[in-house]
């Protein structure tokens, strides 16, 4: 008696599996929904405030590419192996930039190394968690780019058509 | 007559469909399965070089090793083995073993410095900042690793190198 009861199981099983398995190679592969924490890309996302449930969702694309200039990129941290954070592409490997901190003080321009991307985070205010504290960010640490604000309704836009809010020539 | 043999034709015909939709299946159900082992849960790797003798590549110019994707860079531990993207080079691989990490001293060798050991080096050491950790060669004397490079960030590690397949 028992043993139908285990076959009929394992029948019925192989669908959540199947469909465990597939969910986790298009969240991998394809992308997923992203929350927006910190307000280090302020005004572009999360410009009020960013409580729980007031935090804004984006499409996070994993689908493979190369970073542009202007893109917003989710990469692991520097500082934290752990941790994701979502910036904005500055300058990509072989171009030449200031970054806008050194615009400030006065320094010179930073040439990227290949392989390598100078991120910055479009509020200019936040004490700027990005590629002026950690330097260049290889590739391979970003895990995806942001394509679309999904929520909320109301600020539903396509994210790749905006741009760095600032020069770095 | 005529019509029994046509009705077995279909039958035949049926038969055969039906096989080849269960082929089909068969064959996109193992490559996605195969797919999401090798990039979740573990997968194998060629050794090149002789960075890592007498560990990897001792009598041999190559060896498979077979490498374990779980574990979160979190847990890595000093003397593991892990496979990286290699700072230098965007779509090459690194296998070294982890010898400090973040927050930790590295004691440098008079014998075999690098690059960046020369220029960092305080009094024989050097700190790992947070986030990162110190990578060598198992064989000191022929080995790019972090006295070159200089430490890793620690999201740069894919995953822990188990041990040798074969060679």
């Amino acid at each position: 008696m028992w043993k139908t009861r285990v076959t009929r199981f394992l029948e019925c099983s192989k669908w959540f599996v199947g469909g465990g398995v597939l969910s986790i190679l298009f969240y991998d592969n394809v992308g997923y929904v992203h929350t927006v924490r910190g307000k280090s890309m302020a005004p572009t996302l999360n410009p009020g405030p960013t409580r729980a449930l007031l935090r804004e969702q984006v499409w996070l694309s994993k689908l493979p590419y190369k970073p542009r200039v202007g893109d917003i990129v989710v990469f692991r941290s520097p500082k934290h192996g752990s941790k994701l954070a979502m910036k904005r592409v500055a300058a990509i490997g072989g171009e030449t930039i200031v970054p806008s901190k050194v615009m400030k003080s006065g320094g010179g321009p930073v040439t990227m190394k290949p392989g390598y991307v100078w991120v910055e985070a479009d509020n200019r205010d936040t004490a700027g968690r990005d590629s002026n504290e950690y330097g260049q960010l290889h590739e391979k640490m970003i895990i995806g780019k942001v394509t679309w604000l999904l929520w909320p309704w109301t600020r539903i836009q396509d994210l790749r058509k905006t741009q760095l809010p600032f020069q770095t020539q | 007559m005529q019509s029994a043999a046509l009705a077995h034709g279909k039958k035949v015909v049926q038969y055969l469909n039906q096989k080849k939709r269960e082929i089909t299946y068969t064959v996109i159900g193992t490559s996605l399965a195969t797919f999401f082992i090798t990039s979740r849960i573990a997968t194998t790797a060629v050794v090149t070089g002789q960075s890592m003798t007498p560990t990897f590549n001792k009598n041999s110019s190559k060896s498979r090793v077979l490498i374990e994707l779980m574990t979160p860079v979190t847990k890595v531990k000093p003397n593991d083995i892990v496979l990286a993207h290699d700072p230098e080079e965007t779509d090459a691989y690194i296998v070294k073993r982890v010898t400090a990490l973040a927050g930790q001293f590295v004691d440098v060798d008079e014998n075999c410095p690098g690059t960046y050991v020369r220029k960092y080096a305080y009094e024989g050491k050097l700190s790992v900042p947070s986030g990162y950790c110190w990578v060598e060669g198992d064989n000191k004397t022929n080995s790019q690793d972090s006295r070159e490079f200089g430490p890793i960030p620690l999201g740069l590690i894919k995953g822990r190198v188990l041990y040798t397949l074969w060679s």
